[in-house]
């Protein structure tokens, strides 16, 4: 009697388990595809925490806090049997941004009185801080990749300050000489130098999309905004972040891109209301709804060699860069309020 | 007893996700993976090892646990187990984080795992932060040199076009500076100056550093000099106790611990909104405070005076009755004030306790001012504001 039931039980756990063994088999029918298994309420927790250690540290933990959050988007996303990852800790940003702080003390201090010795001197640090501004990017965006991976295989940017100068001083004289109408042409030049420089293993990105077939996407996208009153948003934000990933290309092979527009739409519009209808409580669980709907509507064509994606390692990657993001944002902030 | 758990290890080098087991070694105080290869039939192998002089992370994913570890030096590679098993977890936690900074062993075991505790931290912390920072906002202001006041003053000048053209009405103006003396402390640093504003509103405010600015409306409702009196006292009250560089230098500080705590997400105008609206919304009740504290100034200077608070809680109780209707005409210097009821209250049980005082200095009060109390100020014409019209309100 009591084997018999055991038996059962056996044999009731093993159909169980095939069919929960089926259900997750038909879950990952397209494992080509990005799967985003956030929660609303896990992250709402993370946000509520991440909220009362800011305040109790008068806003010092908010390094942590971001850290914290940023993990949480990326580490939810899956594709193709791998997982992505955020590697950034708070300390390191925490200790990026005082050297920020100090350069920038510095920079002020050195500009005062260089001022005071004649006005045309005062001009030569904002200027330079200008001039390096493409080396502040890169660095940035070489330390945000090198914290970000796949399957723990860390992302890696190889680009130079000088070539992203040389893009982007072409791009703004011909946006400025052109009234603007050069932007998408500018757009795609920068994006496929960020692409073309980023690694994983000895796998790379590519791009290759064509500014004027992104100007027609912006240019329909825009018509259609002005004459919906603004409804057509979410279809002209689905349309270009499809044309960019339709054009992107990783291991020769290309990426599909088929976000919709109405998904977006009525995430977007339920989201919004229902952040208005529970005083803004709902915005945790609406801002993984749409990093849900933005990032399923991502996919690989064919499946990525893992062969070709074995990690190099970049040591020369500085928080210090992030940290002068953070602390111009907060000079920005604070001489906001001043003026 | 042997702790062991299936586990999948990623090395941070190989994009492959290896399964396996993971044992922990009592001993030597090590984590060991054997891996178990794809093939089927073949037997598992030992593969890696891992010990505590790693920094370790733990931290919950979903429903599984992660152990993260530096695998080289810098933050440049890290290597993970993914193991779903609570009771492992906690074991290895114990064991391996133990020799880390109490503090923060505290905290992962509080975030991981027990609600109530985590309330109970942030209660503790909040209010303990909480009080830091509310004492340092009450009291920053200290810090700022009372020279400073003018100066400050003369920059918020310029703000005074938005409420009304500055007219000339001297007759008034000498007249209350002829209270002034009665009004301000001993020995004050502040050089008071009174200037009339041309507005249909009833209104008055000082600036810090003693310049005090009297809306035209106010001066024509006002029945006497007695009235004006008592809103010249509470005037000067702010500008004495230094009300004005209080909310600044609060607002600063406030503005400051937010703009650090939100001023730098990457979604930065929605939390800068919410990061003003906290100010204004810390600062209202402090602004109350304020208040309060003038009206207490103005009590005590005008028992001191020998003024008798009548007139000025008349003056309230008419305003109040005119503005019932239409709250939101209610003028600023009433707005923010305590009600009404406890105001005027308040001035009637600090003269009745004070009274003999305020008749002994009223006996002593100069006869030119005596004969201007209970006078009707008259504004001149150039300071008459047309007539509010009801339908441009907005």
């Amino acid at each position: 009697m009591h084997t018999g039931k055991n038996g059962c039980a056996d044999i009731r756990v093993r159909a169980i388990d095939r069919l929960l063994h089926r259900v997750h088999e038909m879950a990952n029918a397209s494992p080509l595809r990005i799967a985003y298994n956030g929660k609303g309420g896990e992250f709402f927790v993370l946000l509520i925490k991440n909220f009362f250690l800011v305040m109790i540290t008068l806003g010092i933990y908010n390094f942590w806090a971001r850290v914290n959050a940023q993990r949480y988007m990326y580490e939810h996303a899956t594709l193709a049997g791998g997982r992505f990852g955020w590697h950034a800790t708070g300390r390191e940003r925490f200790v990026g941004f005082l050297k920020a702080v100090a350069v920038f003390a510095a920079i002020i201090g050195i500009n005062a009185l260089l001022g005071k010795i004649s006005p045309y001197l005062g001009l030569i640090l904002p200027v330079a801080i200008i001039v390096l501004l493409p080396a502040i990017i890169v660095a940035m965006y070489r330390f945000r990749l090198s914290r970000t991976s796949f399957n723990q295989v860390r992302f890696r940017f190889t680009g130079r300050a000088g070539n992203l100068a040389a893009v982007t001083l072409k791009g703004a004289f011909l946006s400025v000489v052109t009234f603007g109408f050069y932007a998408p042409w500018f757009a795609v030049e920068v994006r496929r130098y960020l692409y073309r420089h980023t690694f994983i293993g000895s796998s790379t990105f590519d791009y290759d999309g064509d500014g004027g077939d992104l100007f027609m996407v912006y240019l329909k996208g825009i018509l259609l905004t002005m004459i919906t009153f603004g409804i057509w948003q979410s279809w002209l934000t689905a349309d270009v972040t499809n044309y960019h990933t339709n054009h992107t290309i990783f291991q020769g092979n290309r990426l599909k891109g088929d976000i919709d527009g109405a998904d977006l739409f009525v995430t977007n519009f339920v989201g919004k209301l229902l952040i208005f209808l529970t005083l803004g409580i709902y915005a945790p669980w609406w801002m993984i709804k749409l990093q849900k709907v933005m990032l399923e509507g991502t996919s690989l064509t064919v499946a990525p060699d893992f062969s070709q994606m074995h990690g190099e390692i970049d040591t020369g990657a500085s928080a210090l860069a992030d940290g002068m993001a953070d602390a111009a944002s907060l000079l920005d902030n604070i001489a906001d309020f001043l003026t | 007893m042997i702790h062991q758990t299936q586990a999948t290890f990623l090395d941070g080098v190989q994009p492959h996700a290896r399964k396996g087991r993971l044992v922990y070694d009592a001993n030597h105080q090590e984590l060991h993976f054997y891996e178990k290869p794809a093939e089927e039939n073949r037997p598992e192998f030992f593969s890696f090892s891992v010990d505590k002089n790693h920094t370790f992370e733990i931290r919950r994913r979903g429903h599984e646990h992660v152990i993260e570890w530096r695998s080289g030096p810098g933050n440049h590679t890290s290597a993970m187990f993914v193991v779903s098993d609570l009771p492992f977890i906690r074991l290895v936690r114990d064991k391996f984080l133990v020799h880390k900074n109490l503090f923060w062993r505290y905290a992962t075991l509080v975030w991981s795992e027990s609600l109530s505790r985590v309330i109970l931290a942030l209660m503790i912390g909040t209010s303990i932060t909480g009080f830091g920072a509310y004492t340092f906002m009450q009291n920053s202001y200290h810090m700022v040199p009372q020279t400073w006041d003018q100066r400050v003053g003369d920059q918020a000048e310029a703000g005074l076009k938005e409420f009304g053209v500055v007219c000339s009405s001297p007759q008034v103006v000498s007249d209350l500076k002829r209270l002034v003396p009665y009004f301000k402390e001993h020995g004050t640093p502040y050089k008071y100056e009174i200037q009339v504003v041309k507005s249909p509103v009833e209104n008055a405010f000082a600036l810090p550093g003693g310049k005090i600015t009297v809306f035209s409306e106010t001066i024509r409702k006002a029945a006497n000099y007695e009235e004006l009196a008592g809103i010249l006292a509470h005037e000067i009250g702010h500008v004495e106790r230094r009300h004005g560089m209080q909310q600044l230098s609060q607002y600063m500080t406030i503005r400051v611990i937010l703009a650090l705590a939100f001023g730098m997400t990457d979604d930065g105008t929605t939390m800068a909104l919410a990061a003003d609206a906290g100010a204004l919304l810390l600062l209202l009740k402090n602004s109350r405070d304020h208040e309060r504290d003038a009206d207490a100034y103005a009590a005590r200077k005008l028992a001191e005076a020998g003024i008798s608070s009548l007139a000025i809680r008349r003056f309230f109780d008419r305003i109040n009755k005119e503005h019932k209707e239409g709250l939101d005409k209610v003028p600023d210097f009433i707005l923010t004030h305590p009600s009404d009821a406890d105001r005027i209250q308040f001035f009637e049980r600090y003269e009745n306790k004070h009274k003999g005082r305020m008749l002994s200095a009223a006996a002593r009060l100069d006869d030119d001012i005596r004969r201007m109390l209970p006078r009707k100020p008259v504004v001149s014409a150039e300071c008459v504001a047309p007539e509010e019209d009801e339908s441009e309100e907005d």
